[in-house]
C-alpha cells in the first residue's frame, strides 16, 4: 500500500475545510446510495414479475400490457433520478467551492 | 452491393477516415492517444458513450428479438438506462477524479502494489478481448449478410479499418466516430419510427395493437417457460445491469472529460440518448413483424438480426436499405474501436508502463507501447474471428458482462467506498469472480448443449454474490495490521475525499 493519493494533498486546506469536505463526501455517498436503492427497487420487480408471475400480462390499452408500461416507466424514473441527482451534485459542488474558498483564511 | 449502397458505404467510410486523419494530426501525447487529452465536453462524451455502448446487437438484435419474441426481447434493452443511472451515481465521478488512462488507475490510487494493478489489467484484457471477439465475429457475419461478401473479406475489412482508426487516431478518432455514429443511428431510427407511425395513422400504439390482434397476447406480454429458464434470464438481466459498471471500454470514456461535472453531464446525456433510442425500438420491432412478417424475418436470420434491414427495404426501398446497412457497419466499427482502446490502454499503460517498467516508462515509450498493443489487439481479433466463424459467440458476450460484473465491479466499488477493503481482498474477489463466471459458462448449456452439467448459462446471479462475499470475508478475516493498517486508513480517507469531491 502507498499514500499516492495522500501525497497529492496540498497543505493549504485547513482542518475546518477538511471537516467540511468530509461531510460533503458523506452527503454525496448518502444521496448516491438512496437514489441507487430507489432505482434498483423500481427496476428489479420488472424481471421478477415478468419471468415468474403473470402479474404484468394484462392488456391495458391498445395492445399495451402492464409489462410494457412498467418497462417504459423505467426510462422516466431513470431520467428523473438523473436530473435530481445532477441538481443535488451541483449544490454539493457549490459547497466544495465555498469550503475551499474559506480554507486559506482559516488555515 | 448495388451502386447506391456502394456510394453511401464509401462516403461513410471516407468520413470516418477523415476524422481519423484530423485526430492523428492533433494526437501528440500518450494522454491524447488514451483519453483524447481529457478535453471532450460532457455532451460530446455522452454521445460517444451512447455510440460506444449501442452495438449492432442493440441496433439490430433487440429489434429482431422484439419482432420474433415480443416483450421478452425488450429485457435486452430496458436495463440500459438503469445501468447508466447507477454508473452516474456510483462510479462516473470517482472514476474521473481518480483515474488517468485506465480502470486499474482507480484501484492503484489506493493499492499501489503491482499485483492489484496487474489483476485489473488482466481482467480488462480478458473482458474486452472476449467482448471484442464476440463483436468481431458477430459483425463479420452481419456484414457478410448485409453486403453479400465473403466472411474472410468482411473480417479483414473490419479489422483493417478498426486498426487504422485506433492506431492513427487513438481515442480522439474513436470518440468522434462514436459521436457521428450516434447521430446517424438516431437519424435512421427516427426515420424508421416515423415511417411506421405513418402506416398506423401516427398512433404510437398501432403496432402494439396490430401485434395483439394478429399474433395474440403472447406477442405483447412477458412469456415464461420453466423456473430454471426464468432464473437464467434473471441472471442475464442482473449481469447486464451490473456488468455495464465494470465494462472497461465503457468506463474509460469517463476519463476523456476534464472534470467530475463533465463526467456527470456525460452520463445524463447518454441516458437521454438511450431513452430516445430504446423507446422507439419496440414500435420498430412490432412494425417489422407486421410489415415484413415473422416468417420472412426468421427465414433471413433465425434470431431476427436482419429485421431492421428488411424493414428498411420494405419502407424505403434500396436507398433506405443502403443507408441502414451502412450505419450498421459504422456502428460495428465504433464499438470495436472502443474495445481496442480499452485493451491497448491496459497493456501499454498498466502492464508495460506501470508493472513491467515500474512507472518509469517515458510518455513516448508508453505511446509506442500503446500503438504496438493496438496493432497486436487488432491482429489477434482478426485471427480469432477468422477461426471462430462457426462458433457459438453468445456465450462470449455473456462471459464479458459476467466477468465485468463479478470481477471488476466489486473491486471498484469496495475500493472506492469501503474503508476496510484490502489489496488481497481485491485480488481474491477478482480471481473468484473470473474463475466462477468462466466455470459456469463452460459447464452450462451455451457451450455443452441440453446435456450440460448445469442447467443455466448466465453466471452473474451466482458469481457476483460469490465474488462480493469472498472480497468482504478476506477483508474482514485477513485485515492489514500495524503500520500498514494505519497507512491504509489515511490513504483511504484521502482517496475518498478525492473521489467524491475532486480535492486532493
Amino acid at each position: 500500500m502507498t499514500q499516492e493519493v495522500q501525497q497529492e494533498k496540498p497543505d493549504v486546506i485547513s482542518a475546518g475545510a477538511m471537516t467540511s469536505l468530509d461531510t460533503i463526501a458523506a452527503q454525496r455517498i448518502g444521496i448516491a446510495l438512496r437514489f441507487s436503492a430507489v432505482m434498483c427497487l423500481f427496476f428489479f420487480p420488472l424481471p421478477l414479475l415478468g419471468l415468474f408471475t403473470s402479474a404484468l400480462d394484462g392488456v391495458v390499452v391498445g395492445g399495451l400490457t402492464w409489462a410494457w408500461i412498467y418497462a417504459f416507466a423505467q426510462f422516466a424514473v431513470a431520467l428523473l433520478l438523473a436530473t435530481r441527482y445532477t441538481a443535488s451534485a451541483a449544490r454539493l459542488d457549490a459547497k466544495i467551492t465555498e469550503a475551499l474558498r474559506q480554507s486559506p483564511k482559516k488555515g | 452491393m448495388d451502386a447506391v449502397s456502394a456510394v453511401i458505404f464509401t462516403v461513410l467510410v471516407l468520413i470516418t477516415l477523415g476524422i481519423t486523419y484530423v485526430a492523428a494530426r492533433r494526437s501528440k501525447s500518450a494522454a491524447d492517444h488514451f483519453v483524447a487529452g481529457g478535453q471532450l465536453s460532457g455532451r460530446q462524451n455522452g454521445l460517444a458513450i451512447a455510440g460506444d455502448y449501442i452495438s449492432a446487437a442493440s441496433f439490430l438484435g433487440v429489434t429482431g428479438a422484439i419482432a420474433l419474441g415480443g416483450f421478452n426481447g425488450f429485457y435486452l434493452a430496458v436495463f440500459v438506462p438503469v445501468a447508466y443511472l447507477l454508473t452516474l451515481l456510483l462510479v462516473a465521478e470517482p472514476l474521473r477524479n481518480l483515474g488517468r488512462f485506465t480502470l486499474a488507475d482507480v484501484l492503484a490510487a489506493r493499492f499501489s502494489g503491482r499485483a492489484v494493478r496487474s489483476s485489473m489489467a488482466v481482467t480488462t484484457v480478458v473482458v474486452s478481448t472476449v467482448y471484442l471477439i464476440a463483436q468481431f465475429v458477430g459483425a463479420a457475419l452481419l456484414v457478410t449478410a448485409l453486403f453479400d461478401i465473403d466472411y474472410t473479406a468482411a473480417v479483414l475489412v473490419i479489422g483493417g479499418l478498426t486498426t487504422v482508426y485506433t492506431l492513427l487516431g487513438g481515442m480522439l478518432a474513436t470518440s468522434w466516430i462514436q459521436i457521428v455514429k450516434t447521430g446517424l443511428m438516431l437519424a435512421c431510427t427516427v426515420t424508421l419510427f416515423v415511417l411506421i407511425l405513418n402506416k398506423y395513422d401516427f398512433n404510437p400504439l398501432g403496432a402494439f395493437n396490430d401485434a395483439l390482434h394478429t399474433v395474440g397476447q403472447q406477442a405483447v406480454a412477458p412469456t415464461r417457460t420453466t423456473a430454471l429458464a426464468g432464473f437464467d434470464q434473471l441472471s442475464m438481466v442482473v449481469g447486464l445491469v451490473l456488468g455495464v459498471l465494470g465494462l472497461p471500454h465503457v468506463m474509460i470514456r469517463f476519463l476523456t472529460v476534464p472534470d467530475a461535472r463533465a463526467a456527470r453531464s456525460s452520463a445524463v446525456t447518454a441516458i437521454w440518448v438511450f431513452a430516445a433510442f430504446y423507446l422507439m425500438i419496440p414500435v420498430i420491432g412490432y412494425g417489422a413483424a407486421q410489415l415484413v412478417g415473422r416468417d420472412g424475418i426468421a427465414a433471413k436470420h433465425p434470431a431476427g438480426n436482419l429485421a431492421v434491414v428488411q424493414l428498411a427495404e420494405t419502407l424505403g426501398g434500396n436507398l433506405l436499405l443502403a443507408v441502414v446497412a451502412a450505419v450498421a457497419f459504422v456502428t460495428i466499427l465504433a464499438v470495436l474501436s472502443g474495445l481496442v482502446m480499452a485493451v491497448s490502454g491496459a497493456i501499454a499503460h498498466d502492464l508495460y508502463g506501470q508493472v513491467l517498467k515500474r512507472g518509469a516508462a517515458t510518455a513516448r515509450g508508453e505511446l509506442t507501447a500503446a500503438r504496438l498493443a493496438t496493432l497486436v489487439t487488432c491482429a489477434v481479433g482478426v485471427v480469432i474471428a477468422l477461426a471462430a466463424e462457426r462458433q457459438n459467440i453468445a456465450f462470449l458476450a455473456s462471459l464479458a458482462f459476467a466477468v465485468a460484473a463479478s470481477a471488476n465491479l466489486p473491486a471498484l466499488l469496495l475500493t472506492i467506498y469501503w474503508r476496510r477493503m484490502t489489496a488481497r481482498a481485491v485480488i481474491s474477489g477478482m480471481a473468484v469472480g473470473l474463475v466462477t463466471s468462466l466455470t459456469i459458462i463452460l459447464l452450462g448449456p451455451a457451450v455443452n448443449g441440453p446435456d450440460a452439467v448445469l442447467g443455466f448459462s448466465n453466471p452473474a446471479l451466482v458469481s457476483l454474490p460469490l465474488s462480493l462475499l469472498v472480497s468482504v470475508l478476506v477483508a474482514l478475516l485477513l485485515p492489514d495490521r500495524g503500520k500498514a493498517a494505519d497507512t491504509g486508513q489515511s490513504t483511504f480517507r484521502a482517496l475518498r475525499l478525492k473521489a467524491l469531491t475532486g480535492v486532493s
